[in-house]
């Protein structure tokens, strides 16, 4: 080896990578020992930065932790301080209590503040008086006292006898006692922070509490695993009430179990009737996870095989729902399926293509074989194809007894842009009351139309609009395909009046025809008009309302009711979820294998939409081979939906998860597209972040769902106890916002009729499992 | 191109405020010290060597030093280098100890009991290199072992190492060469012998 070779490894070694030295760095490329050398070195520099990080066991820490000589102490000379404040303190206590109290002393209700709670709102209303320079309740009179640590002192003369306050006196007994201690470490914390001087105390020192209620650790922050303290400013009126809260330092997940505690909360009634406003800190610290789920989280788990075709368990605009929906209406019961809210998912859509593909789970890293949620979520793309399938519409146009300028440029307009939006293989016709059908979809074109029109508005025909909507469904309903996406067959109904005692049929005609496929939507035109109708119309015939207050509008509306109308943007959805090696799979939440009969209907179906939108949309067929993996077959994407599917899996480690494939037909850029994302968990015991959160409260509303549907299915048995138990169960986990729906179902269990209940609670869990994107 | 500078330290997350928090009183502030701390404390008692049982205790005796001279911390300053200070002290602490009690009770040793030279065969045998680099560095002598692991593991600059150390800046620079060429003989040796 020669002298320069030499060189460039000492320098190496000390750097751990390649010489920086001009001269050695140039021998370096070209000697092939040296490079050898710097190769490896690299490769042995790249294993000591991936060794493992040993960590001490939990265990000992705990007892490190225990030793006795680990408690904080304060200093010898803040010790002094805090006994010379303390004497002070007694003595002054006892001077005040006899002279001025010699009546016997009550006990006050509830529940005394143990001394550390004091200390705790004290210690942070020091902190935030060092931010907030300029408090207001510097102001207040009992904060005027030069020694100030007995405020109490200077209202002393007006509590002269009267009964109610003489129980006060014992609650400033208990007061005192503990102020003491709280005081030694407030004194201590001023000084040795040096943030805020002598005399400067408010009288947030009178924050004894009466009442004290401990917050509850909301599920989903348990199962996430967040911790921290929560800073709240709360506001006291005299009698010691919490009349307002606001938070002040926010924990994610946490704020609302802080404040609904603190609300119950009690303090010792003042003498001053200014509210007295002041910070409290409420701690939230998890405990060791006891009991089976901690310990043994793996044991006695069955694996199911990840592979084959597993149920889909997306079913937008589900008939079941909507005949559910029908027969939960019009009953004089109370709606409470109507609390229940789809899961949002916080996805983002895809800018370019109709979905984009999400993994996530429900850790950001593992150490070691562990037990993993897996959330694959697909997210449609907000905007419908361009391409929207073709649709089949009626237009009803009732028409006024007297027919304005303004009604007959508005709705010439209306129909004009539905007529100019229409597309090869669209089914428009038009009909009015008393004139029949007046265009079929043949004659609706420019010319028929704005002749029709003309003699329309000069002839004012009047007949029946309940006649005029029945034949409209009739036609509509006669030309709906099936096999399209549900919404490309509507009637449009357009009115300029009231409907006034027409408006029960109507509604009722059109409920029955958006429960058979057809929904109706309705459009007001002028100022003569109730909303109130239209929404009714439009709300039982799932459709949408709209008012037309001046013709620049019309193609606004119809632009907006065909594509909200057309909103499918990528069919034939072939999810396929290959788990990596050494991930087994527990199970697929909410869905379930297909047997092989299910399986070759799924295959049928998804071979018919290729072949048919090779036909019509020239999207090469690319289907019929069975791929690896879980395969979820979803036949309808809709624009602005978002689904989830969860995986309950375990690792064997950290590193690869699982990877999820999706083909698809993009109604949007009209082509075959694939789109791939994967998940790999890297080594590490990270708290959970947002998106581990979103997964965790997806589990939840999950959880939910199932609940509510098994205690329709109980209720459908006639077994309500069981029902009642489930929901009860339920209550543990749930959601902030499905705890009151629970409750609600609760509260009505035994006063509602079993058929209505079953119902509702399926109607309840379908909801919670349609997404929508947030 | 030129590098950016070895020694840019990391940003750490440093528990200084928690030590002076927990010496003004504060009862939450040390555990979540030992929470910050645990890993790298308890990393370098087990990269230096310390065996099993005593490595447990060590780590306590540490944190209770830490403990007590949390009055002596000046927290303007940051607490990495003198927590790190009190760790390395001890480590030196137990490993001279551990050489007086061989001493008195086995005879002299040949050598500095932990100075071995890498067992050749042993190393060879260990089947993943993890398992053969962990093993490799305790068998460096304990002087370049400090360094080696304060400087890799930890991440540390050379002359924060050196004032931990209480050494020059050019012997830990000296000791840092000498670990690493030593670990890269049994390296090549290694992979000589795998491939």
């Amino acid at each position: 080896m020669s002298e320069i070779c030499e060189r460039v490894r000492e320098e190496a070694a000390l750097l751990g990578r390649a010489p920086e030295t001009e001269e050695l760095r140039e021998h370096a490329a070209t000697c092939a020992e040296c490079s050898e050398f710097l190769s490896k070195l690299a490769a042995l520099e790249s294993e000591i930065a991936g060794l493992r990080s040993r960590d001490a066991s939990d265990e000992l820490v705990g007892k490190l932790l225990a030793r006795p000589e680990l408690n904080p102490r304060p200093s010898f000379r803040w010790r002094v301080w805090a006994m010379a404040v303390a004497s002070a303190a007694s003595i002054l206590f006892a001077l005040r209590i006899g002279l001025l109290y010699r009546a016997p002393v009550l006990r006050p209700e509830g529940e005394i503040a143990r001394p550390y709670e004091l200390e705790e709102d004290r210690e942070v209303s020091a902190m935030m008086k060092s931010t907030r320079p300029a408090s207001p309740r510097a102001e207040e009179p009992q904060a005027q006292e030069s020694l100030g640590y007995d405020a109490l002192g200077t209202s002393d003369q007006k509590r002269q006898a009267p009964a109610d306050k003489l129980e006060r006196a014992d609650e400033f007994k208990d007061l005192e006692e503990q102020r003491a201690p709280g005081k030694a470490k407030k004194e201590d914390f001023d000084a040795a922070g040096g943030r805020i001087g002598a005399g400067s105390l408010g009288d947030e020192r009178l924050l004894a509490k009466l009442r004290h209620r401990a917050p509850v650790y909301p599920e989903i922050a348990r199962v996430a695993r967040i911790q921290g303290t929560v800073i709240l400013e709360v506001t006291v009126d005299r009698e010691g009430n919490v009349t307002a809260v606001r938070v002040v330092r926010s924990v994610p997940l946490l704020d609302q179990a802080a404040i609904d505690a603190v609300r119950e909360w009690k303090y010792v009634p003042s003498d001053s009737d200014a509210s007295r406003v002041f910070p409290v800190q409420v701690p939230f610290i998890l405990e060791e996870p006891d009991g089976d789920e901690a310990r043994s989280p793996l044991e006695g788990l069955r694996f199911q095989e990840a592979k084959g075709y597993w149920a889909n368990t997306y079913v937008p605009g589900d008939p079941v729902l909507r005949s559910l929906e029908l027969s939960l209406r019009g009953t004089a019961y109370p709606a409470l399926h109507q609390a229940a809210r789809p899961a949002p998912l916080p996805l983002d859509a895809t800018s370019t293509g109709a979905l984009s593909l999400f993994i996530h789970s429900n850790r950001r890293g593992i150490t070691e074989k562990n037990r993993l949620l897996v959330q694959v979520g697909i997210r449609a793309s907000d905007h419908h194809g361009r391409r929207r399938p073709p649709m089949n519409i009626g237009v009803v146009l009732d028409l006024p007894r007297v027919i304005t300028q303004d009604f007959a440029s508005a709705t010439t307009t209306l129909l004009s842009s539905l007529e100019s939006a229409s597309e090869l293989g669209d089914r428009f016709r038009l009909i009015v009351p008393g004139a029949g059908e007046v265009l079929t979809p043949e004659t609706f074109r420019h010319g028929p139309l704005t002749v029709a029109l003309q003699d329309l508005y000069s002839r004012a025909p009047s007949g029946s609009v309940s006649d005029a909507l029945a034949l409209a469904l009739e036609k509509v309903h006669a030309g709906d395909d099936p096999t399209e996406p549900l919404g490309t067959s509507v009637v449009l109904v357009v009115t300029g009046r009231r409907l006034g005692g027409e408006l029960d049929g109507l509604a009722r005609m059109a409920q029955a025809s958006a429960v058979g496929g057809v929904s109706v939507s309705a459009i007001g035109v002028g100022a003569e008009l109730d909303s109130a109708e239209l929404d009714r119309l439009a709300l039982d015939g799932q459709g949408r309302r709209y008012v037309l207050d001046s013709a620049s509008e019309g193609p606004g509306i119809i632009d907006r009711e065909l594509s909200s109308a057309s909103r499918t943007v990528a069919r034939a959805v072939r999810l396929r979820i290959q788990l990596a090696e050494g991930v087994r799979l527990v199970d697929v939440l909410g869905s379930k294998p297909l047997s092989a009969r299910e399986s070759a209907r799924v295959r049928a179906d998804e071979r018919v939409i290729d072949l048919r939108l090779a036909k019509n949309l020239g999207i090469e067929a690319d289907r019929g081979k069975d791929e690896d993996g879980i395969q979820i077959v979803i036949p309808a994407f809709y624009a602005g939906d978002a689904h989830s599917i969860l995986l309950d899996v375990v690792a064997e480690g950290p590193g690869p998860i699982a990877e999820v494939t999706a083909r698809y037909k993009d109604l949007v850029r009209l082509e075959n597209t694939v789109s791939r994302a994967g998940l790999a968990l890297p080594r590490s015991d990270a708290l959970s972040g947002p998106l581990e959160i979103s997964v965790e409260k997806d589990r939840l509303e999950f959880r939910v769902a199932e609940a509510l549907r098994v205690a329709s299915e109980a209720v459908e048995r006639g077994d309500t106890e069981t029902a009642s138990q489930t929901l009860h169960e339920a209550l543990a986990f749930a959601l902030e916002r499905d705890r009151s729906m629970l409750e609600e179902y609760l509260r009505f269990f035994p006063q509602l009729p079993a058929s209505y209940l079953r119902d509702s609670l399926l109607y309840a869990s379908a909801l919670k499992r349609s997404h929508t994107a947030s | 191109m030129e590098m950016a500078a070895p020694e840019a330290e990391v940003a750490r997350d440093d528990g200084g405020p928690l030590l002076a928090a927990h010496g003004n009183g504060d009862r939450e502030a040390f555990p979540k010290l030992v929470q910050q701390y645990r890993r790298p404390v308890y990393g370098y008692l087990f990269h230096c060597g310390v065996p099993e049982p005593d490595r447990d205790d060590l780590f306590q005796e540490i944190f209770v030093r830490v403990h007590q001279r949390a009055r002596t911390y000046d927290a303007s300053r940051p607490l990495h280098p003198w927590l790190f200070t009190v760790v390395a002290n001890a480590v030196r602490t137990y490993f001279r100890k551990q050489k007086r009690r061989l001493f008195f009770f086995a005879g002299p040793p040949p050598e500095d009991v932990k100075d071995q030279a890498p067992d050749g065969e042993a190393l060879a045998s260990a089947r993943e290199t993890t398992d053969w680099l962990e093993r490799a560095i305790q068998a460096l002598p304990f002087s370049q072992r400090e360094v080696l692991v304060l400087a890799t593991l930890e991440n540390l600059p050379m002359n924060e190492i050196a004032s931990i150390l209480g050494l020059p800046v050019n012997t830990v620079k000296t000791q840092l060469r000498r670990a690493r060429l030593r670990l890269m003989e049994g390296y090549e040796r290694r992979t000589r012998a795998t491939s």
